[in-house]
């Protein structure tokens, strides 16, 4: 298997084993050998690897070596905002992030914006050999091609031959943004199951909400929940919640198959999980925006509970939270949750057993909220305030997850 | 010797107390949960529940205030749980306009019990 290294020759194996007669009867095997100068082996080996390191690492002539997408990250993503930078049509802003002088690692949504205008501008080269009409903010091959062109000028791959003319071999076709749309056929709601869950909630509270109001003989009837009353399909976990485009997710869950859908807000579309050598379903992050998203899962039509995942953008800052403020409050107290990272709208804030949306922070380090469980809005009319009720708040929004879960005491 | 023996089963008889027989295995997925306001305990909702057996059933559990020994994975709507409850414990009580009632439960979850994030 591995050379036998001796002072100066190196004796290698040069044909496969090669064997006669049935597999596990008397097979007949031989090997021949050469022995070769180890230093012309290092030759060898340096001269073959050469096209390998150009092919990693980018060259002057061929700087843009891999397919770059909404979230890619790197300095080829960065030479191209140059590029593009350079021409006012193709130009991704005129001022802040991504203008001129102002280029980033980071491939956003901006980003993808101009390199749609790129290949609307050179869709002859970039968009027809590839069969597209209309571009799709994927730096895939043929737009590599064009812009390892432009970015050196006269461009040659191995002897003479122009990328152009040579095309070797045409990628096979990889997914693009919009091949993970939502088509007609395809639309749910992604809400019906957490609906369900909620009906089946309200017959519990309903229930127990009877009883507290009947007296001191209340007898509390839970009321009989049939299986086929909660979602036959249950998302368990999304593991991480948060993750760059290209990134590996694993989901748990209840009905989960390989021919399971993962819808990615009510618009995109997993259309199939992989299961890998151990059990473990996933599926990889489309390109997408950078974005908190609420994620479902569908299996024969069957529609699970969502749960939140953020499509991260690494230039963000993390959302943290330093306090809660009163420790303790009342049903009804408005609860004022200091830390950093909260976006200017659209912050989630989770509570054990209230979640609100759209929560606004005009200056992204404080937010406030009015604290009105519906389960405990019976016990509360009842309640003389001396009843500590423990209670737990994270946030979420486009940035990502809290760093943590914050306790409190809502006193009853 | 022989004191040697009887102070390990003495030992023994305190590291493992004499409850832990009489629970009862259960796993199943938590879809709703209360607050117990008359007693330092939750009320939650499974479904489906896993009871000693394969055939799934829904059905409630009390569990205490108290977090379980991963107190990263507190049991929590939404979460899937897996471990012990005591039965027959009517551990969840809630205040009523006159005195407090307790909320039907299968029992009560052991701290030995652990869940998904």
């Amino acid at each position: 298997m591995f050379p036998n290294i001796t002072r100066q020759y190196i004796t290698i194996n040069t044909s496969p084993m090669r064997c006669s007669g049935d597999i596990g009867a008397q097979a007949e095997c031989y090997t021949t050998f050469m022995r070769v100068p180890f230093s012309s082996l290092i030759v060898a080996a340096l001269v073959l690897s050469f096209p390998t390191m150009l092919i990693a690492q980018g060259t002057a002539a061929t700087p843009f070596t891999t397919t770059l997408v909404l979230g890619s990250t790197g300095p080829q993503v960065a030479l191209l905002q140059k590029l593009l930078n350079k021409e006012a049509d193709t130009r991704i802003a005129m001022s802040g992030a991504g203008s001129p002088g102002n280029e980033s690692e980071y491939f956003g949504a901006l980003t993808r914006a101009a390199v749609v205008r790129f290949q609307q501008k050179y869709a002859s080269e970039v968009l027809a050999p590839a069969g597209l009409t209309t571009g799709n903010g994927r730096v895939g091959f043929y737009t590599r091609a064009k812009l390892n062109a432009l970015s050196a000028g006269v461009v040659t791959v191995g002897s003479q031959k122009t990328i152009a003319s040579s095309s070797p071999s045409a990628p096979a076709h990889e997914p693009a943004p919009e091949d993970y749309l939502v088509k007609d056929s395809e639309k749910i709601d992604i809400y019906a199951g957490d609906k369900m869950i909620a009906v089946v909630q309200q017959k519990i509270l309903a229930a127990i909400n009877a009883a507290i109001n009947s007296g001191s003989t209340a007898v509390a009837t839970i009321p009989a929940i049939a299986t086929t009353d909660v979602p036959s399909v249950i998302l368990q976990s999304l593991s991480p919640k948060s993750a760059l485009p290209g990134k590996r997710i694993t989901v748990t869950g209840r009905g989960v198959e390989t021919d399971t859908a993962v819808y990615i807000g009510s618009d995109h579309i997993v259309r199939t999980i992989s299961k890998d050598v151990f059990g473990n379903f996933y599926f990889t992050v489309p390109p997408m925006a950078a974005m908190r998203y609420d994620v479902a899962i569908r299996t024969n039509g069957s529609v699970s509970n969502t749960m939140p995942f953020v499509i991260i953008d690494p230039r963000n800052a993390p959302v943290r939270i330093e306090n809660i403020s009163p420790a303790t409050t009342t049903f009804n107290g408005m609860v004022t949750i200091t830390g950093s990272g909260f976006t200017a709208k659209n912050n989630v804030v989770v509570t054990t057993y209230q979640k609100f949306t759209n929560v606004p922070s005009s200056d992204g380090k404080t937010m406030s909220v009015q604290l009105a469980p519906e389960i405990l809005r019976e016990p509360a009319k009842i309640g003389d305030g001396t009843r500590p009720i423990p209670m737990s708040l994270s946030v979420v929004n486009d940035s990502g997850f809290s760093d943590s879960e914050k306790q409190f005491i809502m006193a009853l | 010797m022989k004191r040697s023996i009887l102070s390990l089963v003495f030992l023994a008889a305190i590291a493992f107390p004499a409850y832990s027989h009489a629970q009862v295995p259960f796993g199943g997925l938590d879809v709703f949960e209360i607050p117990c306001t008359c007693s330092p305990f939750t009320f939650h909702v499974f479904t489906p529940l896993y009871v000693a057996s394969p055939i799934p059933i829904t059905g409630a559990l009390a569990a205490s205030y108290t977090p379980n020994l991963w107190m990263y994975y507190i049991l929590h709507p939404g979460a899937w749980a897996l471990g012990y409850f005591v039965p027959a414990a009517e551990a969840c009580w809630m205040y009523a306009v006159a005195g407090c009632f307790p909320l039907p439960t299968l029992g009560t979850i052991s701290p030995f019990t652990g869940t998904s994030p």
